[in-house]
This record gives structure tokens, C-alpha cells and sequence, in this order.
């Protein structure tokens, strides 16, 4: 009898506790700059949240639409080889975020110009959305001076 | 013969006395006609006294006369005004005949001759001395202007040439920009926005420019030319670097 009685009780502890449904923070990012090194805008636009809100120096663009135009297609056929370095990073349930820096090939947009490369400081912050996906909500750039490539 | 002493004397002081400030003043501006006048007048007039001893004041003023018209008729007849060898010889000498007139009292005209032409020889090595500074000051000074001019033409031609490139590049930027976005871009209309890459002596261009194609510029330390500076709508408006790579 006293074993039933424990039994039960395990069974309604373990009903009672907290799901562990947090997502793969370093999967999610190798996503979303694979799909930049791709130059696969419908892959980055697809990944953004809906409110999602970008600040790059002096520019704070807000929500979906506006950050896939102004930052994702001005900013895709200007640079290749995008490289991360994670400084940190973390995961709940309903949220993940990833900061580092990041080194850049910068393109040249005329003939006559040099190639160069970047590197600043970055970071990205992921929610789970109604849908369970998890979505890019918030990205910010630190960009340092671009250089010229040797 | 004496007398004739006495003249050549007076004459000289005359040339002497009066001939310096009037030739200081040729060379500041008067002109050969005025010159001569005054030059003639001076000498007439001393003559004249001389000569008329029974009324010298006649005797100056009508060769004065005399000596002014003659000397303006002179003056006027040479057009060029008097070199600072000319002006440094008659100067030295009208001074070295009256020394050498003054001097030699036993024989006044071979005195004054003797000192007249140890006189000229060197008022024309003074004069020549004048000349040569007058030379060197003139050569300086156009010099001086040819150095400015052509710098003021080099650095008109690099502001022009800075000015095209970063219209050009920013322009065809942002038809670039706007063709891969395919969202039309209010510079891609050929409107430029303001850039430091003019008039900066810290930027050398990138590559040599062909004929016709924009030159981007780089700071000489490596970095790139922030060709979105002073806009407010760019991301990094106040850096004179481009800092936007992602």
C-alpha cells in the first residue's frame, strides 16, 4: 500500500514539473549567417520576427518589412565570408540571445574599389512566436572601421 | 681760364646738389619729359648766374628758362627712363667733378675731370649694385607668383576631380543599391551627398583612376572613406570612416 501511495505521489511531482523546451541558440545562428554567407534573402527575412527592430548606429529600423529592406537587402551584396565569435550566450524557454564580434569581407560596390573587410561587435536576441518557431526579435550592430584588405 | 673754372664749378655743384633728390624722384615715378625740366632748369639757371655777373638774378631765371625747355625737350624725346647704372653715373660724376673742382685749386678743370670720372666709376658700380638687387627682388617676386599660380591651379584641378569622383561613385552606389533592391533610391537620380573624400590631404586614391571612372578613396592609414558622412539618415554620420560592413 505504502508503495502505491509513492508512486502516485512521484507520478504527480513529475506531471507537475517544468518542461525543459529551450532551443539550440548556436543552431539557430548558424542558420541565420549561413543564409547571409548564402546571400538567401527569403532565408534571413524568413527568420525575422514579425516586430522585429534592428539598431545600427544612428538607425533603428522597426519591424519585420523594414529591416528585411533597408538592413538584409542593402546590406547582402555588400559583403561575403560573415564569421561570428561567441562572447556569450543563453537559452529559456521563451527566449535565447547570442553576443560576440564579427569579421566581414566588405565587397566592392565599383571597379575601382578596394576590397576591404570589417569587424564590430554584435548581438542577437531569438523568441519563441505563437507558432513555437523562434524568431530573430532584436539584432544590434557595432561596426568598427573598414579597412582595406592586403 | 679762371672764369671758365669758376663756371665748370658751379656748374657741377649744381648738377651735384640739385640732380640727387630730382634723380631719387625719377626713379619713384616722375616722368624722362618732367625729369629733363627739372634737370634743365636747375643747371640754366646756375649757368646763367654765373655767366650774367652784372645781374645774376636774370641771368637765373633766363636760364632757367632756357634750360628747363631744353631739358623737357630732351627728357621727352628719351622714352626710357633712366637705368640705376645711368642715374649711380651721372650722380658720381657730377659729385666727383665739384670734389675734385674744389679740390685742385691750382688747376680746377683737370680736378674736376679726375673726380668726375673716378666719381662715375663708382656711382655706376653703386648703381650696378642697385640694379642687380632690383633684378634678384623682381625675379623673387615672379617666381613667388608662379609658385602660387600653379598651386592655385593644382589644387583647383584636385577639388574638381575629388568633387567628380565622389559624384560619381555615390551615384552609381546607389543605382547599385537600388538595382539589387530593386527600391529606387533618391541619390540613384544623380543627386550627391556631401563627402569628406575632397580636399583631404589624408586620403590617397585607391587605385590609379582610368579615364572617365570614379577613384575610391582611402584614408592613407587603410581605412575606407565614409562616402555617407554628414547624412543623417546613414548609419555612422559623423565618422569620416566607413564603419558599416553588416
Amino acid at each position: 500500500m505504502n508503495f502505491f501511495r509513492i508512486l502516485i505521489v512521484a507520478a504527480l511531482f513529475a506531471s507537475c514539473s517544468k518542461t525543459t523546451d529551450t532551443v539550440n541558440i548556436q543552431e539557430l545562428n548558424r542558420q541565420f549567417i549561413d543564409a547571409w554567407n548564402n546571400k538567401d534573402a527569403a532565408k534571413i527575412t524568413d527568420l525575422l520576427a514579425d516586430d522585429a527592430e534592428f539598431l545600427q548606429g544612428n538607425t533603428h529600423y522597426k519591424g519585420k518589412s523594414e529591416v528585411a529592406e533597408k538592413w538584409v537587402r542593402e546590406t547582402l551584396p555588400t559583403l561575403s565570408d560573415l564569421k561570428t565569435n561567441v562572447v556569450s550566450s543563453g537559452t529559456d524557454t521563451q527566449m535565447a540571445y547570442e553576443a560576440g564580434t564579427f569579421s566581414v569581407d566588405v565587397m566592392p560596390v565599383n571597379p575601382a574599389d578596394p576590397h576591404a573587410y570589417g569587424e564590430g561587435n554584435y548581438t542577437l536576441l531569438w523568441k519563441k512566436v505563437a507558432d513555437n518557431s523562434w524568431k530573430l526579435s532584436y539584432a544590434q550592430l557595432e561596426d568598427l572601421p573598414v579597412q582595406v584588405k592586403n | 681760364m679762371k672764369k671758365t673754372n669758376s663756371i665748370a664749378t658751379v656748374m657741377v655743384l649744381a648738377i651735384t646738389i640739385l640732380g640727387q633728390p630730382i634723380e631719387a624722384q625719377v626713379i619713384k615715378g616722375w616722368g624722362t619729359g618732367t625729369n629733363g625740366a627739372v634737370i634743365g632748369a636747375a643747371t640754366g639757371a646756375a649757368a646763367g648766374a654765373v655767366i650774367n655777373k652784372r645781374n645774376r638774378a636774370v641771368g637765373g631765371v633766363v636760364g632757367g628758362i632756357i634750360g628747363g625747355a631744353g631739358g623737357y625737350a630732351i627728357g621727352k624725346k628719351s622714352k626710357r627712363r633712366w637705368s640705376p647704372q645711368a642715374t649711380g653715373t651721372a650722380i658720381g660724376t657730377g659729385a666727383g667733378a665739384a670734389a675734385g673742382a674744389i679740390i685742385n685749386k691750382r688747376n680746377r678743370v683737370v680736378g674736376g675731370v679726375v673726380g668726375g670720372v673716378a666719381g662715375g666709376a663708382a656711382g655706376y658700380a653703386i648703381g650696378k649694385r642697385i640694379d642687380n638687387k632690383q633684378k634678384a627682388a623682381e625675379a623673387a617676386r615672379v617666381a613667388a607668383a608662379e609658385r602660387s599660380r600653379i598651386a592655385a591651379a593644382d589644387k583647383a584641378a584636385a577639388e574638381k576631380a575629388a568633387a567628380d569622383r565622389a559624384a560619381a561613385n555615390h551615384t552609381s552606389q546607389a543605382e547599385a543599391v537600388a538595382q539589387r533592391t530593386g527600391v529606387p533610391n533618391a541619390v540613384a537620380g544623380g543627386s550627391t551627398r556631401p563627402t569628406v573624400a575632397a580636399n583631404n590631404p589624408n586620403m590617397q586614391a585607391a587605385s590609379i583612376m582610368d579615364a572617365g571612372k570614379p577613384v575610391a578613396y582611402v584614408y592613407k592609414s587603410g581605412f575606407l572613406v565614409n562616402d555617407t558622412y554628414g547624412d543623417p539618415m546613414s548609419p555612422y554620420p559623423t565618422s569620416e570612416y566607413r564603419r558599416k560592413s553588416w
